[in-house]
């Protein structure tokens, strides 16, 4: 099946963004969920080190948790919508999408990379496309439009060297 | 004024779990619809074949942001009480350059890569695996340069503050810069993809 | 008409009207709508007015509450408050609910998530960590001269921040210090 038109998939999520904005006051977001979920392997396995370290502290105060962090939830939201769109349209399927010019292991290889690279900028910048981009970039945040333009930039700077990936 | 509804009283902690989950599900939902989902789509935003990234994060904020813009004046919403994402210019700008780098290096980015995740992408998963070593990473080294990620501290200021524009009035900028943009991705695109 | 048309115009006529709109609508305070217990306490300590309404019931009331804080049962209305209002409940949402009721078009509204565990976690029991760079031991430093003046005991250590109110309360309780 297709793919929608991007302009009115786009505003579809600016509905829900919209929505979000309205009922809770806030935006979206999704690096923040897996911090949360960190903060609490850590408290599991580490609970002093947690405790005593301030980013992972940050997560924990109060004893919060990933089973009451608002954007845990909304991750599973997005898995169950992604998974929901792509049975409906016929689009899922176990696979690694790559180009011809790498194996599957070279296209795992770089993915784990860019997560690793992504994590490290999203923290530094306190959000990801979801957070910063969107909800910041809706509110005319500062921040969040220089992240856009300082993002879109490395990334077609940096383009050239992965290509392989893709053709 | 009676929005944002969580903010004034209308809803419990728990309801608002539950909102979580259905607006990460229309976020999903749309997202894998425009095909973000697909490393090779996202991609070939950087390789001007397939300037789709653009056009869906652009128009979703458009939206967002005219909705946002005229709810408020209804006095619909509360724009006080939204919460606004505070600047730190310098920490920002070179976070945002490090995951655009991220980005193109790993395909997807970390909201579509629990889409991808979620259609049998194995990237996706593999992207997501990286994405927590990076924050463990980034947590361990943190005492290193607290000092930098507290730096450059602007509060929570808008472009319409530092351009000195009335709200509306950016409103109307960023609007017409994004149309612009639309209409030069149709032009790259036209000449480009394959 | 197609979609893509639809969607440029409706956009395109609504950002054309967005600079004709009225300016005055509020759209953002300088102060964020939460305050946290060390800002709280500066300003209590500074003497800067502001009227701290505890939401719970009397009992919960009467056992601890925030210092200065009048109970909703007894408060003034709204319009004897003086300066800020920071309003608290015991997380059943009641602080926001009872928002409007407080509001003023000149004041601000506040919120203190957690009061009475925030209270006393980082004012009167607050626990440092030891590896902290010179930026969080600046921080640090500042709030262990608040919780003393309010007769908290600051300590350098490693506990879980996810001691529960009522823990704390007790161990306040059993230096003398509750109020």
């Amino acid at each position: 099946m297709k793919y929608m038109n991007p302009y009115l998939a786009g505003f579809g999520i600016g509905v829900v963004l919209l929505a979000a904005f309205v009922i809770m006051g806030r935006g979206l977001g999704a690096t923040g969920a897996f911090s949360s979920v960190v903060a609490a392997g850590a408290a599991t396995l580490a609970p002093e080190h947690a405790a005593s370290s301030a980013p992972y502290a940050g997560y924990l105060r109060g004893g919060a948790s990933p089973l009451r962090d608002w954007l845990v939830f909304e991750i599973l939201g997005v898995i169950l919508g992604g998974f929901t769109s792509a049975r409906l349209a016929g689009r899922f399927r176990f696979a690694v999408e790559r180009g011809a010019g790498v194996t599957d292991r070279g296209r795992l290889l770089f993915a784990l990379s860019g997560g690793f690279i992504m994590a490290v900028g999203a923290k530094l910048a306190r959000g990801c496309t979801s957070g910063q981009a969107l909800t910041g970039g809706a509110m005319l945040a500062v921040g969040s439009w220089i992240f856009i333009a300082a993002a879109f930039t490395a990334g077609y700077l940096v383009a050239p060297l992965v290509r392989r990936q893709w053709s | 004024m009676s929005a944002p509804l969580y903010e004034f009283g209308y809803l419990t902690d728990s309801a608002s779990l539950a909102v979580a989950v259905v607006l990460g599900f229309g976020f999903g939902f749309f997202l894998e619809r425009g095909g973000l989902g697909n490393a090779r789509k996202l991609a070939g935003q950087f390789y001007l074949t397939d300037l789709t990234v653009l056009k869906v994060m652009f128009s979703a904020i458009v939206t967002a942001m005219l909705g946002l813009f005229w709810l408020g004046w209804l006095g619909i919403v509360d724009l006080s009480v939204v919460y606004l994402l505070p600047t730190w210019t310098v920490p920002q700008l070179v976070g945002g350059l490090v995951f655009g780098a991220g980005f193109v290096i790993g395909g997807l980015c970390p909201g579509t890569s629990c889409v991808a995740a979620a259609t049998g992408r194995l990237d996706g998963f593999a992207l997501l695996a990286g994405m927590f070593l990076g924050i463990i990473a980034f947590n361990e080294s943190y005492p290193m340069f607290a000092g930098f990620y507290d730096s450059y501290a602007m509060g929570q200021v808008t472009l319409a503050d530092v351009a000195g524009l009335p709200y509306g009035v950016m409103v109307l900028c960023v609007v017409v810069a994004a149309i612009g943009a639309f209409a030069l991705a149709e032009r790259l695109e036209a000449r480009y993809a394959r | 008409m197609t979609v893509n048309q639809v969607l440029a115009a409706t956009a395109v006529g609504l950002a054309l009207l967005a600079p004709l709109a009225d300016p005055g609508f509020r759209t953002r305070r300088t102060d964020p709508a939460r305050v946290d217990a060390v800002t709280l306490a500066e300003w209590l300590r500074d003497r800067r007015p502001v009227t701290i309404v505890d939401l719970r019931d009397s009992t919960s009331y009467e056992e601890f509450h925030l210092p200065e804080a009048v109970s909703a049962s007894q408060a003034v209305s709204g319009g004897a408050a003086r300066g800020t209002i920071v309003l608290y409940d015991g997380g059943d949402g009641s602080a926001r609910r009872a928002r409007r009721a407080y509001a003023r078009g000149d004041a601000a509204v506040l919120f203190m998530e957690d009061a009475i565990g925030d209270w006393l976690r980082e004012i009167m029991n607050p626990v440092f960590p030891a590896d902290a760079s010179p930026a969080e031991r600046a921080a640090f430093d500042r709030q262990a001269e608040v919780s003393r003046y309010f007769g908290g005991v600051p300590r350098i250590g490693a506990l879980t921040d996810a001691r529960g109110a009522r823990e704390l309360l007790d161990q306040t309780r059993r230096r003398g210090c509750a109020f």
